[in-house]
C-alpha cells in the first residue's frame, strides 16, 4: 500500500501544522454560510478566497479553498430543508424532500441525515481520490460529447419520478423548462435565441428562476392565510437520527456516494446532476417510492451524498489531468497553479508528498463538516421559532440581495420576482416546480452535446448506438421513461385504476 | 407509480382546478406556438453538420403543445367533484398580491434610493401586511436585518450593492 | 414612533454622505475606492489578472480598486457597462480583445471608439495543439494532411465567434484549406476532448495547454505570433513557416470614452507602475499569463488594428452583421 503510507506521512506533515487545520476549518465554516445563502455558491466563494491565500503556504491556502469547496455542496442543504431556500442547484433536489420533513415536523432529523450523508459522501468520494486516482483518470476522457448529451438525457429521464401527483403537469413543467432553456445564445452557433435584444438574456437566467420557483413561491403563499402569517413554523425535533432509522439509509447513501464520484469525474457534470441521479436511483430501489416527495428521510440522505461524492471525483479529473470538471474547480486549478503546483499528470511524481498532506487535510476538512454542522443544527434549527411575520419578510430580503449577487444585476432580480409568481400559480394547480430546474440543468447540456456530437461525426446518427456508454445511458434512459407507464398501464387492466398504483420490484 | 388523479380520468378534481388547467394549458400552447413562430427568423447555421440553432426549441415546444392537448383532453373527460380544500378567499389573495407588489416596487426603488433603503421600507412593509404591526419593532428589526445583509454581502462577500442612482 | 424617527434619521445620514461624496468629487482624483468591472466570471483568467493589477495598483493609487464581475452574454454585459459608465474614472473596465469582436456580430451596442485604452496588461496568441500520439510532427505536416482530407480535420474551440474559433478560421483563410471547428463551451473542455482523442486540433493558447504539454499528452506544433513564446521556446511561429498569420487575445484598462484627460494621466500613470511591479509579473508568470504591457496609445493602436483585421474576416465568413 504505497498510498497508505504515502497518506500516513501526508498525516504527519499536517499534524505539524496546526495553521493549516485552523484555516481549513475556517474554509468549511466560510464554504457553509455562502453555501446556505441563496445565489452565492461555492464558486463565488472560492474565487473572493482566493486572493486571500497568495500569501500562505500552500498547504493552508488550498485547504482553505478546499474546506469553502466542501462547505459549500454542503451548506445548500440546511436552508434547503429549513425554508426551501435551496442556497445551491443540487440543494433544490435536497429540498423536494426536505422541506416537506420540516412541515411535519421533522426538520431535526433532516438536517442531521442531510449531515452525516454529506459526510459519509465526502468521505467516500476522497477516499477513491486518494487511492483510485490513477486507475480513474482516464474514464474522464472516455466521456465525448456524445455520452454528455446520454447522461443529460438520463437526467432528463428523472422528470417522471419527481412530478408528483400528475406525471402530464409534471412533463407540461419539464419541457416548459426545455423550452425556457433555449432562451440566450445557442450553444453551438452562439445566435441569441428569444432574448428580445436583452444582452441579460444571453445566458439562461438559471439560478434566479430556481430561487423564484421554490423559496419566493414559498414566502408569497405563506402570505395567503392571516392565522398562518402569525404562527411559528415548525419544529425542529431532534437531530442525529437513531441509529435504527440511519441503518436503514446506508445502502441508500452507499450507492448515491458511487453514483456522485462517478459523475463528479465525469467533465462538465457536477453535484446538480449527482443530487437528481442520485435521488431518482434512490427512489428506483426502495421499498416505498410511494412516499419520495412527501417527506422521505432516503430522499435527502441520497442527494446529498451524491451532491457531496461529486467534490473528489471533481477533484480527481483536475488533479490528474489538468483538466477542471466544472466551475469550482477550474478557480481551485488557478490556485495550484499561482502555487507553483501545475495539476496535470506530472503533480503527483513531483509533488507526491505535497498532494497527500492535502489528501490528509482534505478528510480532516470533511471531519471538521461533520461536527461544525452538527454543531450549529441546533443554532441554525432556531430560525424555525421565528414568527412567520418575521421570517418571511428576511427570506424574501434573502432571495432578492442572493439573486443580486450572481451578476451584480438588478434584471435578475426582475426574474426571480417573475419565477416566483409563476412558482406560487404553478403550486397552486399542481404543476411541480422540480421538473422545471431539472430541466434547466440538463437541457442545455443535452442540446449543446447532442448537436456537438453530430458535428464530430461529420453529420452521421451512428454515435447514438455505436458508442457503448452512450447506448447503455440512453437505454437506461428509455427504460426509465417507459417502464412506469408499462406498469401503470398493467395495473389499470387489472382493475386498480385511479388509486395509488405501487411500483413492484 | 405516482397517484396520478388527473391522468386515468377516473377521479375528478374541483371546478376551479379544471378550469385553471385549462387556461394554463391554453396560455402554454400559445407561448409554444409563439416561439416557433420566432424561430423564423433565427439563421442557418455556419458549421458542418449542425441541426442549427431552431431545431431543439421547435422539438421542446411541439412537445409542449402534444402535453397540453392531452391535459385538456383528460381535464375535460374528468368528473368534477366538490372542493375540499379550504378557500383561501379574497383577503388571502389580497395578501399575496400585496406582497408580490412589495417586492416589484422594493426591485424598481433600489434603482433610485439604493440597496439599503429600499430593503428596510420592503422589510418593515411585509411585516406590517403579515400582522406584525408593531411601530417599534418592525422598523428595528429591518434596520438590523438589512444592516446584517448589507455588511455579510458588501464587506465580508465583497459584493457591491446598489448605492441608488440619487446618491452616485 | 422612535422607529419613525430613526428611519428619517439614516435617510437623512445617507442623504447627507452623499451629498459629501458629490463635492468631493471636483477635487482630486480619486477621492474614492475605484471600481473596476470585469466582463467575466469570478475565477477565470481575466478575472485572475484584474485582481492581480487590482492588487498591485495599491501602492501606487491613494484609493483603493475593488473589482465587480459583471458577467453575461459573452462579455457583452460587462463591456457595455463599462462603455455606459459615468466617465469620471471611478468605473474603470478590464477590456478584453471581445471589444473587437462583438461589435460585428450585432450583439454589442459599443465599438471599440467607446473606450479610451488606457494600459494593455497581457496577451496570448493562438496555438495548434495536437495529441502527442498524432501522426503530424510539424506544422506543414498537419497543414498537408489538412489539405489532403478536407473537412476531416476537427479543431476544437472556445465557443462560435470566440476568438479561437476565429484564429483557427484566419487559419483556413491564410492557408485555403478546410477544417471542422468544433465549439466548445470555453477552453478546458475542448482540452478535454483532445485528451480524449475525440478531435484532432485545438487553436486555444499556451497557457491553456501548458500542463498537458509539460506531461508529455499534447504537442504544440506552432504559435500565432510574431515571436516564439518564452515558455516554449522550441515551438515555432507561423511566421516562420511561411504564413503570415498572428491572432491573440489581450486584456487591458479602459474607461469610456469622454473620461476627462487628467484623470486618464493618473490610471495610465498608476497601471505603468503597476504593470511593472515584479509582484504582478510574478503573478502572470505563476498563471502561464504572458505580460505584455502597452501604454494606452500603442494599445489603442493595436485595439484598431484587431478591429479592422476581425471585421473584415467576420464579414468574409458571413458572421457579420
Amino acid at each position: 500500500m504505497h498510498e497508505f503510507g504515502m497518506l500516513m506521512n501526508g498525516v504527519a506533515t499536517l499534524a505539524a501544522n496546526p495553521m493549516a487545520l485552523l484555516l481549513s476549518l475556517v474554509g468549511v465554516a466560510l464554504g457553509i454560510v455562502i453555501g446556505a445563502l441563496p445565489g452565492l455558491t461555492a464558486t463565488m466563494g472560492v474565487a473572493i478566497l482566493l486572493p486571500f491565500t497568495f500569501g500562505m503556504d500552500p498547504v493552508s491556502g488550498l485547504l482553505m479553498i478546499s474546506g469553502v469547496f466542501f462547505g459549500g455542496v454542503y451548506g445548500g442543504s440546511v436552508t434547503a430543508i429549513l425554508l426551501k431556500i435551496p442556497g445551491t442547484p443540487a440543494a433544490a433536489a435536497t429540498a423536494m424532500d426536505g422541506f416537506e420533513l420540516t412541515k411535519k415536523g421533522m426538520a431535526g432529523v433532516a438536517l442531521g441525515t442531510a449531515t452525516l450523508s454529506s459526510f459519509l459522501g465526502g468521505m467516500a468520494s476522497i477516499l477513491v481520490l486518494i487511492f483510485l486516482a490513477p486507475v480513474l483518470a482516464g474514464f474522464a476522457l472516455e466521456f465525448s460529447a456524445s455520452e454528455s448529451f446520454a447522461l443529460a438525457v438520463f437526467g432528463l429521464s428523472i422528470i417522471a419520478s419527481i412530478s408528483g401527483k400528475s406525471v402530464v403537469k409534471g412533463l407540461i413543467a419539464g419541457f416548459l423548462g426545455l423550452l425556457i432553456a433555449t432562451v440566450g445564445m445557442d450553444p453551438m452557433g452562439g445566435f441569441p435565441r428569444f432574448t428580445g435584444g436583452y444582452t441579460e438574456l444571453f445566458n439562461v437566467p438559471f439560478i434566479p428562476v430556481m430561487i423564484g420557483l421554490f423559496a419566493a413561491a414559498e414566502a408569497f403563499k405563506s402570505m395567503e392565510d392571516p392565522k398562518v402569517r402569525l404562527g411559528m413554523a415548525a419544529a425542529l425535533g431532534r437531530i442525529i437520527p437513531p441509529w435504527a432509522t440511519y441503518k436503514s439509509l446506508l445502502g441508500v447513501v452507499s450507492r448515491s456516494s458511487i453514483l456522485g464520484i462517478v459523475i463528479g469525474i465525469i467533465p462538465g457534470a457536477g453535484s446538480d446532476i449527482a443530487a437528481y441521479v442520485a435521488y431518482n436511483e434512490a427512489r428506483r430501489f426502495s421499498k416505498t417510492p410511494e412516499n419520495y416527495g412527501k417527506g422521505e428521510l432516503g430522499g435527502v440522505a441520497a442527494c446529498e451524498a451524491g451532491a457531496n461524492g461529486c467534490t473528489g471525483g471533481a477533484l480527481l479529473t483536475m488533479l490528474t489531468l489538468g483538466i477542471p470538471g466544472d466551475a469550482v474547480t477550474a478557480v481551485m486549478l488557478g490556485a495550484l497553479t499561482l502555487q507553483g503546483l501545475q495539476p496535470g499528470p506530472l503533480l503527483f511524481k513531483e509533488h507526491g508528498d505535497l498532494v497527500f498532506t492535502l489528501f490528509a487535510g482534505m478528510i480532516f476538512c470533511y471531519v471538521g463538516m461533520l461536527v461544525l454542522g452538527l454543531g450549529s443544527l441546533r443554532f441554525m434549527g432556531r430560525i424555525l421559532q421565528m414568527p412567520k411575520s418575521v421570517l418571511t419578510p428576511v427570506i424574501l430580503a434573502l432571495c432578492v440581495v442572493g439573486t443580486y449577487a450572481i451578476n451584480n444585476s438588478l434584471f435578475d432580480i426582475g426574474i426571480m420576482l417573475a419565477a416566483g409568481v409563476a412558482g406560487y400559480f404553478m403550486q397552486k394547480w399542481d404543476f411541480p416546480a422540480s421538473p422545471v430546474v431539472l430541466a434547466l440543468i440538463m437541457g442545455p447540456m443535452a442540446e449543446a452535446n447532442f448537436r456537438r456530437a453530430l458535428s464530430l461525426s461529420g453529420g452521421s446518427y451512428d454515435f447514438l448506438y455505436s458508442r457503448p456508454i452512450t447506448a447503455v445511458l440512453l437505454t437506461v434512459a428509455i427504460l426509465t421513461m417507459l417502464l412506469p407507464l408499462v406498469k401503470r398501464w398493467r395495473a389499470e387492466r387489472a382493475g386498480v385504476s385511479g388509486g395509488p398504483v405501487k411500483a413492484t420490484k | 407509480m405516482s397517484n396520478a388523479p388527473v391522468q386515468g380520468g377516473g377521479a375528478g378534481a374541483p371546478l376551479s382546478t379544471k378550469i385553471a388547467n385549462l387556461v394554463i394549458a391554453v396560455v402554454l400552447i400559445a407561448v409554444a406556438a409563439a416561439a416557433i413562430a420566432s424561430t423564423g427568423d433565427f439563421p442557418k447555421t455556419m458549421l458542418a453538420a449542425d441541426v442549427g440553432p431552431a431545431r431543439f426549441p421547435i422539438i421542446h415546444a411541439s412537445v409542449l403543445i402534444v402535453l397540453c392537448l392531452i391535459l385538456i383532453a383528460n381535464t375535460l373527460r374528468m368528473p368534477t367533484i366538490a372542493d375540499d380544500t379550504p378557500p383561501v378567499g379574497v383577503a388571502g389573495y389580497a395578501g399575496v398580491a400585496l406582497g408580490i407588489l412589495a417586492t416589484a416596487a422594493c426591485l424598481y426603488a433600489m434603482e433610485y434610493v439604493g440597496y439599503a433603503v429600499a430593503t428596510v421600507v420592503y422589510m418593515a412593509a411585509l411585516m406590517w401586511l403579515m400582522g406584525q404591526r408593531s411601530p417599534l419593532w418592525n422598523p428595528v428589526i429591518a434596520v438590523v436585518v438589512t444592516a446584517v445583509i448589507y455588511f455579510t454581502f458588501q464587506s465580508a462577500l465583497q459584493v457591491p450593492l446598489p448605492v441608488g442612482s440619487l446618491f452616485e | 414612533m422612535k422607529g419613525y424617527r430613526l428611519l428619517t434619521g439614516a435617510v437623512v445620514g445617507v442623504l447627507a454622505t452623499a451629498s459629501l461624496i458629490a463635492g468631493a468629487q471636483a477635487a482630486d482624483y480619486p477621492t474614492k475606492p475605484i471600481e473596476l468591472i470585469v466582463p467575466y466570471a469570478a475565477g477565470g483568467g481575466t478575472d485572475l489578472v484584474a485582481r492581480a493589477y487590482a492588487d498591485a495598483t495599491k501602492k501606487h493609487l491613494p484609493q483603493a480598486m475593488g473589482v465587480v464581475n459583471k458577467t453575461g452574454g459573452g462579455g457583452a454585459v460587462g463591456l457595455t457597462e463599462i462603455m455606459a459608465a459615468r466617465a469620471d474614472g471611478y468605473k474603470v473596465g478590464m477590456g478584453t480583445v471581445e471589444i473587437t469582436l462583438l461589435p460585428h456580430m450585432g450583439v454589442a451596442r459599443f465599438s471599440v471608439d467607446d473606450f479610451t485604452p488606457i494600459a494593455r496588461l497581457n496577451a496570448e496568441p493562438s496555438a495548434i495543439t495536437v495529441k502527442a500520439d498524432a501522426p503530424w510532427k510539424t506544422i506543414e505536416e498537419f497543414l498537408a494532411d489538412a489539405k489532403a482530407n478536407p473537412g476531416k480535420v476537427r479543431i476544437g474551440n472556445s465557443g462560435t465567434g470566440a476568438i479561437w474559433h476565429l484564429a483557427a478560421e484566419a487559419l483556413q483563410n491564410k492557408t485555403g484549406l478546410t477544417f471542422n471547428h468544433i465549439p466548445f463551451d470555453g477552453a478546458n473542455p475542448a482540452v478535454t476532448s483532445l485528451l480524449g482523442g475525440h478531435i484532432e486540433a485545438v487553436s486555444v493558447s499556451p497557457a491553456e495547454v501548458s500542463s498537458q504539454v509539460a506531461g508529455g499528452q499534447l504537442r504544440m506544433l506552432a504559435v500565432m505570433a510574431d515571436e516564439r513564446s518564452k515558455a516554449f521556446p522550441d515551438v515555432p511561429t507561423l511566421k516562420e513557416k511561411g504564413i503570415d498569420l498572428s491572432v491573440a487575445t489581450w486584456r487591458g484598462i479602459v474607461v469610456p470614452k469622454k473620461t476627462p484627460a487628467p484623470v486618464v494621466e493618473t490610471l495610465r500613470k498608476a497601471s505603468k507602475a503597476a504593470a511593472e511591479e515584479p509582484a504582478f509579473r510574478e503573478q502572470l508568470a505563476k498563471m502561464n499569463l504572458t505580460w505584455a504591457y502597452a501604454d494606452g496609445p500603442e494599445f489603442g493602436a493595436a485595439m484598431q488594428k484587431d478591429n479592422a483585421f476581425f471585421k473584415d474576416l467576420m464579414t468574409k465568413l458571413g458572421m457579420a452583421k
